[in-house]
């Protein structure tokens, strides 16, 4: 096998291995120095002899590279943690974060429950964003959870059940998920409701968050499966 | 020529200790490394040669080891070198490598010392 044909195969193994094209050119960058060391060492070899596989067959040393990129990480080294148990943990922040920022914005605007001080016409406009302010704090917190542990997947090139199981533990966290904010008027005190829950049949809405982690997953898989990616660690 | 064949799997951590011993003496490349590590265990230790990069990598991810590039004869060169906490690393691993080869050598060469001890 020429060497550059076994250099491409190891390019390849380590693509199947999610690895990141940076860290693989210079994987390789230092395997075709090796090889070339080797040709200099043994002066009487002739470049046609020279059997790359002394180094070890492609697929081996994209196993290897991707076992040792994945030690690198804590999420690589406890993928459990970081893809299972984090994202359950990290929504229920992520929401209270969400709920509390519609609190604190409609109090800027006047919206005080003790003390309502807003016009008439704040208050319609209000209430007229109102419902795509909830529907915001219930699905922003789910896809920003999910494209920061699916890139996070990626980059500690991890498998890809890892990415599925963050992404089906979202998709039930987040369809499951409701929630609704009442303004406070004057003589009404505002409130702020979340609670989880699935009507059947589920509303068109409840399906859309339910699909949106799944579907952000399938593209970032799709995105970390082509060779020349965004993703770039090192 | 013919393929390398790995070690045994239980010498999982000994090219780490190896490398990290080597690379705490002298800066040294790829290549370099290999054949320091082959002329050392008097070639009774054989790895995929490629197999030393992604442990290098990771080693200098950690902090164990320190990467440089070099230019030598229009190409570049990385050249590895372990770092105080490499050192502070491979300290602990022959402390424990000991450890464990004298319980192994212990329980190879005292089998009928604890034979006669339960009996």
């Amino acid at each position: 096998m020429s060497v550059q044909r076994w250099l491409e195969n190891v390019r390849t193994e380590c693509g199947r291995q999610h690895l990141p094209p940076i860290y693989v050119e210079r994987l390789v960058g230092e395997l075709s120095d090796h090889l070339t060391e080797f040709m200099e060492d043994s002066k009487s070899m002739d470049a046609s002899e020279l059997q790359p596989t002394l180094l070890g067959s492609a697929s081996e040393i994209a196993v290897a590279a991707s076992s040792e990129y994945r030690r690198r990480r804590f999420s690589g080294r406890h993928p459990w943690l970081v893809f299972v148990i984090a994202p359950i943990l990290a929504l229920p922040v992520l929401w209270a974060a969400s709920l509390l920022s519609i609190v604190f914005i409609a109090r800027a605007m006047g919206f005080d429950s003790d003390n309502p001080s807003v016009t008439n016409e704040i208050a319609s406009r209000a209430n007229e964003i109102l419902p795509f302010a909830v529907i915001a704090t219930l699905v922003l917190p789910v896809v920003v959870a999910t494209l920061a542990f699916c890139r996070l997947a990626v980059k500690s090139a991890v498998s890809r059940r890892w990415i599925l199981a963050c992404c089906v533990l979202l998709a039930i966290g987040g369809g499951a998920a409701s929630s609704s904010v009442s303004l406070p008027m004057p003589g009404t005190k505002g409130s702020v409701a979340f609670g989880f829950g699935f009507s059947v049949p589920p509303s068109p809405q409840q399906l859309g968050q339910f699909m949106l982690p799944l579907l952000i997953g399938c593209w970032m898989l799709h995105l970390g499966r082509r060779p020349t990616d965004t993703f770039v660690g090192s | 020529m013919a393929e390398r064949k790995s070690n045994p799997a239980f010498l999982n951590g000994v090219p780490e200790m190896l490398i990290l011993q080597l690379l705490s003496r002298h800066s040294m490349y790829g290549y370099e490394l290999v054949q320091a590590i082959k002329a050392a265990s008097n070639d009774q230790l054989e790895f995929g040669e490629g197999c030393i990069y992604p442990i290098l990598h990771r080693l200098e991810a950690d902090g164990m080891l320190q990467a440089t590039k070099e230019l030598v004869s229009g190409r570049t060169r990385v050249i590895y070198r372990a770092t105080k906490h490499g050192k502070a690393r491979l300290t602990k691993s022959i402390s424990n490598w000991r450890r464990i080869a004298d319980a192994v050598n212990l329980s190879l060469d005292g089998g009928d010392h604890v034979g006669a001890t339960l009996a």
